[in-house]
């Protein structure tokens, strides 16, 4: 009973449920609000606290991408459309959205099973693996932790009944891993005797001895016994997230990355078309008065060609594999740990207390220069209040109209772009990250991802998307329909 | 638990040593402005508080906090606050990641670079909830402008930094930074530095892309409703980004806290002259020595020498005393260790001298060039500087692809 601060009780809840309960009453907040800014920037909340979760169970680099994507891009673009709403007129008319709230919890109540399972709360029966599951997990350990997946990984180069351990050591970075290993969990090795036991199926010891036979102590010079500092070189053989991300990415999965590709150019093309004036562009939107002169009318027939082609092969794919891909997922964002290589994340889950660890100390040091700022303000400063001085900066008056106007299209444009290539840059970054000999491929996919998305870029170009015309701040609505 | 504590209070204590020096930089960094815009345009500037007006920064905080807070009646007050603070937080959590000298950072995060992309991304909400919840039509059109300006500049920022990655193979800064032994990425990099350049100076809303604050047009953009104390954290946000960019440009083109060769251009000859001494001066107390071991090898036992020659002898014994003394009076240690302490003194001084010719920079800018149009602010992001940067992605992944230099399996 001696300590009952914060701490305490972060650790009796546990920092991950804390994240999640936090996320769950912003996403509550999201949809009873009923100013709508307000609604945007607990969704704004919910994203830091979804971003906050994935870091701290250790997908650090999917948790960073998601603050770029959503809050850098896609939160902005929700906040420039409702920036312009007359609030308090909506404010007015708005309704409780309770009975919305709970259709929708009606509906993701398969989302929230298993989100309860995450938190501990349901705990389901075992999960009756099949004999093709199991060899499902395999692979996708297998893209996920090795590098040996370069021979064809459809084709089924791997047996069932294998080993798991025996699949994976063929890979010459594992073995100086499982060797650093042993040095993180603070065993001694010996260069003349392997004082580790060979009972383990791991060769941890070929390493030393093939290397000590080349003469060459990996480790440190002139010693025969070395004590072990956790950490101290498993930069080594560290294969990140990010890296493997990006060895699934541009070679396996490539076919998702010409995908996401094209998705992103139809983006592209449809956030130019639909911000348009009208009068330009209505004959094209029209597929069948499209002339073959258009080049417009051409690349949309295109698009669609590739889009059904890839859609068609998408699902051929989906049913084939789904069961694959959906494994992969789970793995990928499971933090039970059923591998014996769960600390193959170690890394980043250190990193990822650092993170928040740093996140905590600037703002920290933030309040502090804050309050104080404002403390001294506030105390030191003569306070006259007066009606005038509490309104805004105007000629001279008071303001008769709303200042939440709309405004130019030409904001919304440079935000739908914007999100497009923020995410082709994204998608990109885990290219010079890959870990794997496989160079020709890898680079093909990337040029090929790149040229499809400057496409969309010449046609921005082209069409002028990004011209400020003056007249563009349309009028031809009228005020009074609000 | 004590230990615990301990660390925690180390945490914050290694945070405020990289901080606080930050926020009195700012001041400076404002001084120097005005001096340095004052000296460009033929006038004095600010002379009157301390020796050559150096304490006009610290007069204009004091008048600053001594303000009334004034919040307008028809704007969002707690949103009012917040929206400054926030760009007050994240742009100082980008000093976080920067090496600010061999093995010198906060957190030594290995997808730094990110790290940084996210700061920057969230730092625009500042500009954008500020502006919004003053309910002014200034702040308002201010804070839109700025918000789509930052976006815009922000794409060309990422993928001059996605160049940079395929360049050195890493994503953190101090790998960048350590990439850049043999030469600064200005040189290899040239027209990429100089868009990243203009993209930093359009992320800060700094001339001439200063479109938000435009006087003309709006009277100060998005902070024309703040007052007092809370204009204060705009102002510290502003200048403290202005400071965080350039030494990101001093990070990841000018070679971070590396400064090739200066201590052997100017050290070096007082070193020569110190090591000629101490050799000369060893080489006779070497042979002094072995004069003695002769001849008194000689008188002890005289069946031992195997060689009449007695200059045979001094030969090899002068050789196994230079090997003996070789630890501390060799030539190549002597310069090895003096090299080493020198790096590790004069690298956060590199780095401040970097980044302080950035800053000058960006006030010569300011100084020089005209405001720029909106349209041709959005024409410059769109229209050349991004499909530039977009064709040098390609084209650096082409050649990097010839000549076998892709950084693949790099571990960072």
């Amino acid at each position: 009973m001696e300590n009952l601060g914060l701490d305490v009780f972060v650790a009796s809840i546990g920092l991950k449920n804390l994240i999640t309960g936090l996320a769950a009453l912003a996403g509550l907040f999201v949809i009873t609000t009923q100013n709508a800014i307000i609604s945007v920037f607990n969704l704004i909340v919910l994203y830091i606290l979804v971003a906050f979760y994935l870091i701290y169970i250790g997908i650090t680099y999917l948790g960073i991408s998601y603050i770029v994507v959503y809050i850098g891009a896609i939160a902005i673009l929700f906040l420039f459309v409702i920036m312009m709403i007359d609030i308090e007129y909506v404010v007015k008319r708005s309704k409780n959205y309770l009975p919305l709230l709970l259709l929708l919890l009606g509906g993701f109540i398969f989302t929230l099973k298993s989100i309860f399972y995450n938190i501990g709360i349901l705990k389901f029966k075992s999960l009756n693996f099949k004999e093709e599951d199991a060899f499902l997990v395999n692979w996708d350990k297998e893209i996920l932790f090795n590098t040996s997946y370069t021979q064809t990984p459809l084709s089924n180069s791997l047996s069932l009944n294998q080993d798991w351990n025996s699949q994976i050591i063929s890979g010459f970075n594992f073995e100086i891993y499982s060797s650093l290993q042993n040095i993180k969990e603070g065993k001694l090795i010996n260069n003349d005797t392997n004082l580790i036991d060979n009972s383990n199926t791991l060769p941890y010891s070929n390493i030393n001895q093939n290397l000590s036979m080349e003469g060459i102590n990996p480790f440190m010079d002139n010693s025969n016994y070395l004590l072990i500092v956790p950490d101290w070189d498993s930069s080594l053989s560290r294969i990140t997230q990010i890296s493997a991300i990006g060895d699934v990415l541009y070679t396996v999965y490539h076919s998702y990355i010409y995908i996401v590709s094209v998705i992103l150019l139809l983006g592209m093309v449809g956030a130019i078309i639909l911000t348009a004036d009208h009068h330009q562009y209505t004959k094209v939107l029209n597929i069948h008065h499209v002339k073959t002169s258009n080049v417009l009318g051409s690349l949309f027939i295109l698009l669609n060609y590739i889009k059904t082609t890839f859609i068609h092969y998408f699902t051929c794919f989906k049913n084939k594999y789904y069961n694959r891909f959906y494994k992969f997922q789970f793995f990928l964002f499971s933090e039970t740990s059923i591998s014996p290589f769960s600390n193959w994340f170690s890394n980043d889950a250190v990193h990822s207390e650092e993170v928040l660890g740093t996140l905590v100390d600037f703002l920290v040091f933030d309040l502090i220069v804050g309050l104080l700022l404002l403390g001294i303000n506030s105390s030191f400063s003569l306070s006259v209040k007066y009606l005038e001085k509490g309104g805004g900066f105007e000629c001279g008056f008071t303001s008769f109209v709303q200042t939440r106007e709309r405004y130019n299209v030409i904001f919304y444009r440079v935000s739908l772009l914007f999100l497009v290539f923020d995410l082709e840059i994204i998608l990109i970054f885990p290219f010079p990250a890959l870990y794997q000999k496989d160079q020709n491929n890898s680079k093909n996919n990337v040029l090929a991802f790149l040229y499809i998305l400057i496409i969309g870029l010449i046609y921005e170009l082209k069409e002028g998307a990004l011209n400020i015309v003056k007249t563009a701040h349309s009028t031809d609505i009228d005020v009074k329909n609000r | 638990m004590i230990y615990k504590e301990m660390v925690i209070l180390y945490n914050i204590l290694e945070v405020l040593v990289v901080l606080v020096p930050v926020l009195m930089a700012v001041a400076f960094v404002t001084i120097a402005e005005r001096k340095v815009m004052a000296a460009m345009q033929r006038r004095c500037g600010p002379n009157a508080v301390g020796v050559w007006g150096i304490l006009q920064p610290f007069a204009d905080a004091l008048k600053l906090l001594v303000k009334e807070i004034i919040i307008p009646r028809q704007s969002n007050s707690l949103l009012f606050i917040i929206g400054p603070c926030i760009t007050l937080i994240f742009a100082l959590l980008g000093w976080a990641i920067i090496p600010l000298g061999e093995g010198l950072t906060i957190f030594d995060y290995e997808l730094g670079v990110f790290f940084a992309l996210a700061v920057s991304s969230i730092g625009s909400y500042g500009i954008l909830i500020s502006g919004w919840a003053a309910n002014s039509k200034y702040a308002f059109m201010g804070a839109i402008r700025s918000t789509a300006q930052l976006l815009s500049y922000e794409l060309v920022f990422s993928s001059i930094i996605l160049v940079l990655i395929l360049f050195s193979g890493s994503f953190s800064l101090t790998y960048i930074v350590e990439c850049q032994q043999a030469v600064w990425n200005i040189f290899p990099l040239m027209p990429i530095a100089l868009m990243f350049f203009i993209a930093i100076l359009a992320e800060t809303n700094r001339p001439p892309f200063d479109l938000p604050e435009a006087e003309s047009e709006l009277v100060a953009g998005f902070m024309t409703e703040h007052g007092a104390s809370i204009f204060v954290f705009f102002f510290l946000g502003e200048y403290s980004s202005l400071i965080l960019m350039s030494s990101f440009m001093s990070v990841f083109f000018l070679g971070g806290h590396h400064c090739p060769d200066l201590h052997k251009l100017f050290l070096d000859p007082i070193l020569f002259v110190y090591y000629y001494l101490m050799s000369e001066f060893l080489s006779f107390y070497s042979q002094l020595l072995d004069f003695l071991f002769y001849y008194s090898s000689i008188y002890l036992n005289p069946h031992v020498i195997y060689n009449n020659n007695p200059e045979n002898f001094i030969v090899k014994n002068t050789e196994m005393l230079n090997e003996s003394f070789s630890s501390f009076s060799s030539k190549d240690t002597v310069f090895q260790s003096i090299d080493l302490l020198i790096d590790k003194i004069q690298g956060s001084y590199v780095l401040g001298f970097k980044i302080i010719i950035v800053v000058f920079f960006y006030i010569w800018v300011r100084a020089s060039f005209p405001r720029f149009r909106y349209d041709q602010l959005m024409s410059l992001c769109w229209k050349e500087l991004l499909p530039l940067v977009f064709a040098y992605i390609l084209f650096s992944i082409c050649l990097f692809y010839t000549f076998d230099m892709l950084p693949f399996g790099i571990t960072f």
